[in-house]
């Protein structure tokens, strides 16, 4: 971690931002409700980078960031599967796949 | 240990009052309280009540009073309190033992009754009202509990308002108690007045401590006429109170109330309150012999009308209203002749007297054994042959000077006994004798007894005059042989005189008075166009800025609601992925906001 390497701290914290805008961005614009989920898991991607960035930049003697990380990746799948379940059971009721037949 | 109980003597009385709120606004916030837990703590609180009275009553020497300021204007402070003497311990001392035992009565008399809880409500407010009133040290906290009795008795008289016979009954009593009132209001307001513009200012609250000076300064301060006529409004509200003549008939409507009303307040409690009035006021009225006149005169008259009447009526409560209404005369009789003792012993002996007759009246035709025999005793005492009404009948005869006033005075007595035991033998005649009685009643009878003979055992002295107990006597005699021979039936129709003049005075005078007015508008202003046109100018101004300002007005917030509505529909749209967006941006404005503030208090 010093000022002559190439990539520094700063650069992971933009791809984490970078993705989080995507995926939120994403969520709200785009009209197919698997765009949607696979926008949120996006988010979800940019804040884990967040830690660990955190984790391998700021933190020398713990692996709190990392242990975060991966409860959060569990987390993530987690949330998905319930997701998709929901997705299903939408699906079958609608029969479609578009969020705005979703609203009412 | 005396100390304890006399200075907490306030907290007792007020506990009435927490009892009534809590049950009504308990209810309010629909918590409902048990039924035997409100019997309970409304017993409690008026067994306190005589436990504490009959405490100070044995120790008490001088007179207590407890003042705290309650109004401020500039000098004028308006204390409220308690003045604990003799007298006031000992008529509260007999309200709460009625009390008490009226309470036990309407447990089990009461036990059917929907929502009758309201019914224990107002008696606690009852008793918290008639004590403050009977222990107030000046007349404007009397007026207050005055005005609030009066507000009870329309209360328990319209218990079943859903009746529209009670409920028209409840507003009659509560409209000619009204005359009273006003009465009342403008005799302290202009004594207070006069105390304030001429006399010493700490007069002006009407202290019933001071009482001999206010009268000796009023009288001096104002013309003779003035005088007599503030003095006439304070015998006027006592005289609406007590049911004195012109204004004996809201008692009678009165008796359209439950049995336990009839005998807590009107007949042993309430009614009493303008006798309390002229007796805390005595000063005002031995001032001049005239005063003292107008009252024996009042007292007489209504004793005199009201036996006859009660020897005429056929409905057991209304006899009995009219015998209190002439047992009320005879205390204004004895005020009249000075016996102020005399006129405090008939208070209470009627007191206990009269609310025991009236709970021991039959109930749908039936009355128990023991009921009877409890009331023939009543009606016996009532007479003044036994107990407790023996005393009072002595002193005032005794007293009495005048010689017609006196033949009067037994012809009264005599027709006391006549129609109370013609009431006896009505009740025998009409309704059917059973075995069977209720323990609960029992207790709130032997209650009474004991108070009706502690009372004679209190006032007790040698009596050396006959001629009472012989007209009593002979007018039980009277009713009995009358009873025997079946002619106190026949006497179904009861004159009402003064109910019909009430009823088509004030709606005739009210026409009259409306028609005339009319007549003016049409006849006389409508006529001129000056006129017609200042009348309307006003409405036309009103109407102008009505139309041009107020609505517009109105309609210029209203529009701007209608189109910001409009907008926010649009924002509204029920979809998901928009609400996101909104998220987004709040926060996100949020977090440039704090990065801003951040980076300013850094600089």
């Amino acid at each position: 971690m010093s000022d002559t390497d190439f990539v520094t701290m700063y650069h992971y914290l933009f791809l984490g931002l970078i993705l989080f805008l995507i995926g939120i961005i994403g969520s709200i614009v785009s009209k197919n409700v698997i765009k949607v989920l696979i926008s949120i898991e996006f988010m979800l991607t940019g804040i884990n980078i967040n830690f660990i960035t955190f984790a391998s930049y700021c933190d020398n003697y713990k692996f709190d960031g990392y242990i975060m990380a991966l409860f959060y990746v569990g987390l993530g799948a987690a949330e998905l599967a319930v997701a998709l379940y929901i997705f299903y059971l939408m699906f079958q009721k609608k029969e479609s796949d578009c969020m705005e037949d979703y609203s009412n | 240990m005396q100390n304890i109980i006399l200075d907490n003597l306030s907290l007792i009385l007020l506990l009435p009052l927490w009892i009534f709120l809590i049950i009504m606004i308990g209810r309010f916030f629909s918590i409902y309280v048990n039924k035997k837990v409100i019997y309970l703590v409304t017993l409690l609180s008026s067994f306190l009540g005589i436990c504490t009275t009959a405490f100070s009553i044995a120790n008490i020497e001088d007179t207590i009073v407890w003042l705290y300021p309650f109004i401020k204007i500039n000098n004028f402070v308006l204390q409220f309190g308690l003045q604990v003497d003799k007298l006031s311990l000992i008529v509260a001392f007999a309200l709460f033992v009625i009390s008490f035992s009226v309470q036990l009565f309407s447990i089990s008399y009461m036990k059917n009754e929907k929502k009758n809880y309201r019914f224990f409500a107002y008696l606690n407010l009852f008793n918290f009202s008639m004590a403050f009133l009977i222990f107030s040290p000046n007349l404007f906290q009397f007026y207050v509990f005055w005005e609030l009795v009066g507000i009870v008795s329309y209360l328990l008289i319209g218990f079943d308002y859903k009746n529209i016979i009670k409920s028209d009954a409840s507003k009659r009593v509560f409209l000619i108690n009204r005359i009273g009132d006003v009465a009342l209001l403008t005799g302290i307001i202009v004594t207070s007045y006069y105390m304030f513009t001429y006399a010493n200012k700490t007069f002006a609250t009407l202290s019933f401590e001071d009482f001999n000076a206010i009268s000796t300064f009023l009288m001096a301060y104002t013309s003779t006429p003035v005088f007599y006529i503030i003095c006439g409004t304070f015998i006027t509200a006592a005289m609406v109170k007590s049911a004195q003549f012109p204004f004996y008939t809201w008692l009678q409507d009165a008796m359209e109330a439950k049995l336990p009303v009839s005998a807590l307040l009107h007949s042993a409690t309430m009614v009493i309150a303008g006798v309390y009035l002229i007796i805390r006021m005595m000063p005002f009225f031995t001032i001049t012999p005239v005063l003292m006149n107008i009252i024996i005169t009042i007292g007489i008259l209504t004793a005199l009308v009201c036996s006859i009447l009660a020897s005429i009526e056929t409905n057991f409560k209304k006899i009995l209203a009219y015998s209190t209404s002439a047992n009320l005369g005879l205390m204004f009789l004895a005020i009249g002749t000075e016996q102020v003792k005399a006129a405090l012993i008939l208070l209470i002996a009627h007191a206990f007297i009269k609310s025991g007759l009236f709970i021991s009246l039959p109930k749908e035709k039936k009355c128990s054994k023991i009921n009877f025999i409890f009331f023939i005793f009543g009606a016996i005492c009532l007479s003044g042959i036994l107990f407790a009404g023996i005393a009072p009948k002595e002193i005032i005869f005794a007293n009495i000077n005048n010689f017609a006033l006196s033949l009067l005075f037994m012809f009264v007595s005599f027709m006391t006994g006549f129609y109370i035991i013609r009431l006896g033998i009505l009740i025998y005649k009409n309704s059917e004798i059973i075995k069977d009685c209720n323990v609960v009643e029992l207790l709130s009878f032997i209650i009474l007894f004991c108070g009706n003979i502690l009372i004679y055992s209190m006032f007790r002295q040698t009596y050396t005059l006959a001629e009472p107990y012989a007209a009593a006597i002979g007018g039980i005699a009277f009713a009995l042989l009358l009873g025997k021979k079946n002619v106190i039936e026949k006497i179904n129709q009861t004159p009402k005189f003064l109910e019909k003049f009430y009823n088509n005075l004030v709606p005739r005078v009210y026409d009259k008075i409306s028609l005339w007015l009319s007549f003016i508008d049409n006849k006389i202003l409508s006529n001129y166009k000056l006129i017609l046109f200042i009348s309307k100018l006003p409405i036309k101004i009103v109407d102008w800025i009505e139309i041009n300002i107020m609505n517009k007005y109105v309609s210029f917030v209203s529009n701007i609601s209608k189109d910001l509505s409009r907008h926010d529909m649009l924002l509204q749209n029920g979809n998901v992925q928009t609400y996101n967006a909104y998220a987004f941006i709040i926060v996100s404005v949020i977090i440039a906001l704090m990065i801003i503030g951040y980076l300013v208090i850094l600089r």
